[in-house]
């Protein structure tokens, strides 16, 4: 979406369109709910996430000035949803990658579990980041979020987006180690 | 290049945003321990790439319009009940002030010398409504406190 039909969209947004609304969500739902996936690690936290932000953006509408990008704001409103107590993580969540191995010989069912248990440990030593950390890497490899939305979404120039996110990483790579001994 | 400034870049270097130059190709072929943290940044970097991004589930956006229209009546309702409340308090009010107006200035006894005090009533009246201006100005103010809530309601 550009952004003269974004302006177009709030503008009707803003007149009352449902239709119009509808539409904004159509377009960033699977964004805010892949965000909110990642960043309360249960579908059913993320889907309660994501209706309400969904329902603070159509509030927050008519004092939305244009200044950033409509995903940027969007981007923003999940991620103060998502430091509030009631959509805090747990460190025990494991996200379900939905994939399911099949019949497979003895090496790949060990190469295949190897796999998912690095990816539960990542799953558990991202949820122990801190806060801003956490945010920034479940924004980061989103599709269609760049370094500079980051920024302005947090606040912070692109520089230290990515500062953060190296650092963010580093301590990945360091909890990695020590649990693997 | 040392190990300290290959760890420095070895993020950057693992997820595309710096390019390997000969300094660090010819560090990473002499350093053992910095192959296998490299590697494992690379592992990471792969991990967080590939991680699930789930879709929105099916249904989503009419369970959502379902909700804003669901916020809107209530909020509509907590309006209307404020607005309600307002005018209550407003001709409460009014009623105070008429009441205290008709005892402080003796209306409510006239009796056998109505005539009397009817033609000084207004001068008693005029005389003693200094007293009660706080019931009248709050009586206005929350009147037209009421008038402008119906007329930004009527408006939104």
């Amino acid at each position: 979406m550009d952004q003269a039909e974004e302006r177009e969209i709030v503008r009707r947004c803003r007149e009352g369109d449902e239709s119009a609304f509808a539409g904004l969500v159509d377009a960033y739902k699977d964004l805010v709910f892949a965000m909110a996936t990642r960043l309360t690690g249960s579908r059913d936290q993320a889907e309660d996430l994501a209706q309400e932000a969904f329902l603070r953006v159509h509030r927050g509408l008519p004092y939305f000035r244009g200044e950033a990008r409509l995903g940027t704001w969007i981007y923003r409103i999940v991620a103060n949803l998502a430091t509030e107590p009631r959509f805090h993580r747990s460190t025990a969540a494991s996200l379900d990658t939905g994939k399911q191995g099949g019949p497979a010989d003895v090496a790949s069912h060990d190469s295949s579990f190897g796999d998912l248990e690095l990816k539960d440990r990542l799953e558990k030593a991202i949820a122990r980041l801190p806060e801003n950390y956490r945010l920034l890497i479940a924004g980061h490899y989103l599709k269609g979020v760049r370094y500079e939305d980051l920024a302005e979404a947090a606040g912070i120039p692109m520089g230290t987006v990515k500062t953060h996110l190296y650092r963010a990483k580093k301590m990945l790579r360091r909890m990695l180690e020590s649990d693997l001994g | 290049m040392t190990c300290q400034e290959f760890e420095d870049r070895i993020d950057a270097l693992a997820s595309g945003d710096e390019v390997q130059t000969h300094e660090t190709r010819a560090h990473l072929e002499t350093c053992h321990r910095c192959q296998a943290a490299f590697a494992r940044a690379v592992q990471v970097e792969q991990f967080l790439a590939s991680r699930p991004a789930p879709a929105a589930p099916p249904r989503f956006t009419p369970r959502v319009s379902i909700a804003v229209r669901h916020a809107t009546w209530e909020s509509e309702q907590s309006l209307d009940r404020w607005f309600n409340v307002a005018v209550a308090a407003s001709i409460l009010l009014a009623a105070c002030g008429v009441w205290l107006l008709a005892n402080v200035s003796g209306m409510a006894a006239v009796g056998a010398d109505a005539g009397r005090l009817l033609r000084d009533g207004a001068a008693l009246a005029a005389e003693r409504f200094g007293g009660n201006v706080a019931v009248y100005f709050g009586a206005t103010l929350v009147l037209l406190f009421s008038v402008a809530v119906w007329s930004w309601a009527e408006q939104n």
